[in-house]
């Protein structure tokens, strides 16, 4: 098991990145965080957390739209062998934790 | 290769050159300046009103985000097109050039098409297609940091990292030196004996930054191998280790076969051990044999090998470069820690800091062991969740707590001998110094039994730290007298 970027998003910008491990390069996975992007313009409903196994990683996400301006995208990119349920626990305590910094809850 | 963000704002539709001049007075000379704009105060500064700015902003940021595949531009670019040829390309044109299939070409002819709304076409149209973006927009980072306190962040997304850690597997047949490699990855005392490892050993690891890794050792005698597959399964990094000798060596290609099955996309390294005995095969034979896998020959029992078998163990993790660069720093850290408490008497200052901290330490561990039982407890989602908060915070909190100990331990002033010995009636002393600049430095001194003291100088700052038989006394080294 290992968590290898944290990465937050609001509205089109990185606000955080954390990286422990190697992930793909950003020319990859650009085109996956656009449409996260876009993604998080229209959600109506909080994601409280979602998968995506691509070749080599996971990607989970989630959204917090609690906070002032524009709604929170956290990604955490794990390995693929690395369980959905505990992914779930980090990922939804790193959300609340940081949205609750930002004035959300 | 230039790319649009680079581009000049002259290209966005409707900027010309009065609003490009004014703009350039600012430092919007780019597509790239002119998206990151904050709109009022350009608007403020420069007399352009707010709508316009705001019409420029948006071209300028769907430019920013427009990605071209790198191969297919260079395959457009061999045939020298300009933008404007590429508009007016046919798509079985473009398929033929890109070799992309329908969807796809018609995916790049979309994108080809917004640029013709956001550029000015007199502008492009002598602008090569390779101009167009080929490394895609990266956004700036860091904001968080100007809207809450940014270690706090940092503290919660590491407390994470190490609620989820790694595991690395130490796998290899009875005798082959794994709980000695374990031993030094952990700068623990290597066995005197060989113990047989009973069943399992389980140990919690420090790789360079990462500050929670668990090892597993496995049990090498045959009797265990029921144990072996399950044990392999879910691991992040394996590391299989042989003793170097052909035999083993041969019989080890069981391990990799049962690797292949069970897991196969896990990192795989061989440990070539005991490369001191003799008879040893060289690694990149046993590379050769064991199916082409990253080999590294070791010899365990040599504590200067630390770093090597670390950074493979980083490597196989795919550690990003922050916390693998921390490995040469924990070995020198650990090194001097580990060598002077062997030999060092704290100065009583020192030693009471450090017990006033274990007893914080104490506190914490039973902070953490009362969280463990209340979560134990019927609880609903929320407090559940706040207890969970409250434990990674305290381990956390245990963690650092471990690290003041070890700069304690490292800025005392106290001068640690870390080796002496006698040779022809000399006696050459190792001497390493943590200086009160901060600066560590290794010296070796050579005195005579007549010398009553020596001066040692840091090469940083020329402080100097004179030993005498005080300091021996203090060190204990009574038979250096």
């Amino acid at each position: 098991m290992m968590l290898r970027n944290i990465l937050v998003i609001q509205g089109k910008e990185i606000i955080y990145n954390r990286k422990y491990g190697e992930t793909y390069p950003w020319e990859a996975i650009a085109p996956l965080y656009l449409s996260l992007t876009y993604f998080l313009d229209e959600i109506v409903d909080d994601v409280e957390i979602d998968f995506m196994n691509t070749v080599h990683y996971k990607i989970a996400y989630s959204t917090n739209s609690s906070v002032p301006g524009r709604p929170l995208l956290f990604i955490f990119v794990t390995d693929l062998g690395d369980p959905n349920d505990i992914i779930k626990e980090q990922i939804t305590l790193f959300n609340s934790e940081v949205s609750k910094m930002l004035g959300g809850v | 290769m230039s790319t649009i963000p680079e581009l000049p704002v002259s290209v966005i539709q409707g900027v010309g050159e009065q609003i490009t001049k004014k703009l350039g007075k600012v430092g919007v000379k780019t597509v790239s300046d002119l998206a990151a704009i904050e709109i009022l105060e350009i608007s403020k500064k420069l007399k352009i009103p707010q709508h316009i700015l705001i019409e420029f902003r948006k071209k300028a940021r769907q430019l920013r985000e427009l990605i071209f595949d790198f191969e297919i531009i260079k395959k457009l670019e061999d045939k020298k097109l300009m933008i404007n040829d590429l508009i007016e390309l046919s798509i079985e044109k473009v398929q033929k050039i890109t070799g992309l299939n329908e969807e796809d070409a018609l995916k790049l002819l979309d994108k080809v098409s917004i640029l013709t709304i956001v550029l000015d076409a007199e502008r492009c149209k002598n602008l090569p297609v390779s101009s167009l973006q080929t490394k895609p927009y990266i956004p700036e980072t860091g904001e968080l940091e100007k809207l809450v306190d940014i270690k706090k962040v940092d503290t919660l997304a590491d407390s994470i990292l190490n609620e989820i850690p790694p595991k690395i597997s130490l796998i290899g047949f009875s005798g082959t030196g794994k709980t000695t490699i374990g031993n030094l990855i952990q700068n623990e005392e290597f066995p005197k004996t060989h113990l047989p490892t009973m069943t399992l050993d389980i140990d919690n690891i420090v790789i360079g930054g990462l500050q929670n890794c668990i090892l597993f050792d496995c049990a090498g005698q045959e009797q265990f191998s029921f144990l072996w597959n399950r044990f392999i399964k879910n691991s992040d990094a394996i590391i299989l280790v042989t003793d170097s000798q052909e035999d083993n060596v041969k019989k080890s290609i069981f391990f990799i076969e049962q690797i292949r099955k069970e897991t196969p996309k896990t990192p795989l390294a061989i440990i070539a051990n005991k490369q001191d005995l003799p008879n040893a095969m060289k690694p990149d034979k046993i590379k050769e044999i064991l199916g082409g896998y990253r080999t590294e020959g070791l010899v365990a029992i040599e504590r200067e090998n630390r770093e090597k078998i670390l950074t493979l163990i980083a490597d196989l993790l795919k550690l990003s470069p922050e916390l693998k660069n921390m490995i040469p720093i924990q070995v020198k850290t650990d090194t001097i820690i580990r060598e002077a408490e062997i030999v060092t008497q704290y100065p009583e200052s020192v030693v009471n800091e450090i017990k006033s901290i274990e007893k914080e330490m104490e506190q914490i561990e039973k902070e953490i062991n009362d969280l463990k039982l209340e979560l134990k407890k019927e609880l609903s989602e929320e407090e559940a969740r706040n207890l969970r908060i409250k434990l990674i915070v305290s381990k956390a909190k245990l963690r650092n707590k471990q690290n003041e100990i070890n700069a304690i331990k490292l800025r005392s002033d106290s001068i640690t001998c870390l080796s002496f010995d006698i040779h022809q009636g000399m006696r050459n002393v190792s001497y390493i110094i943590q200086c009160k600049c901060g600066n560590i430095y290794k010296v070796l001194y050579e005195v005579d039994r007549g010398t009553e003291s020596v001066v040692l100088t840091c090469p940083v700052c020329g402080s100097e730290y004179v030993a005498d038989e005080s300091t021996w006394n203090e060190l204990k080294l009574d038979s250096f007298k």
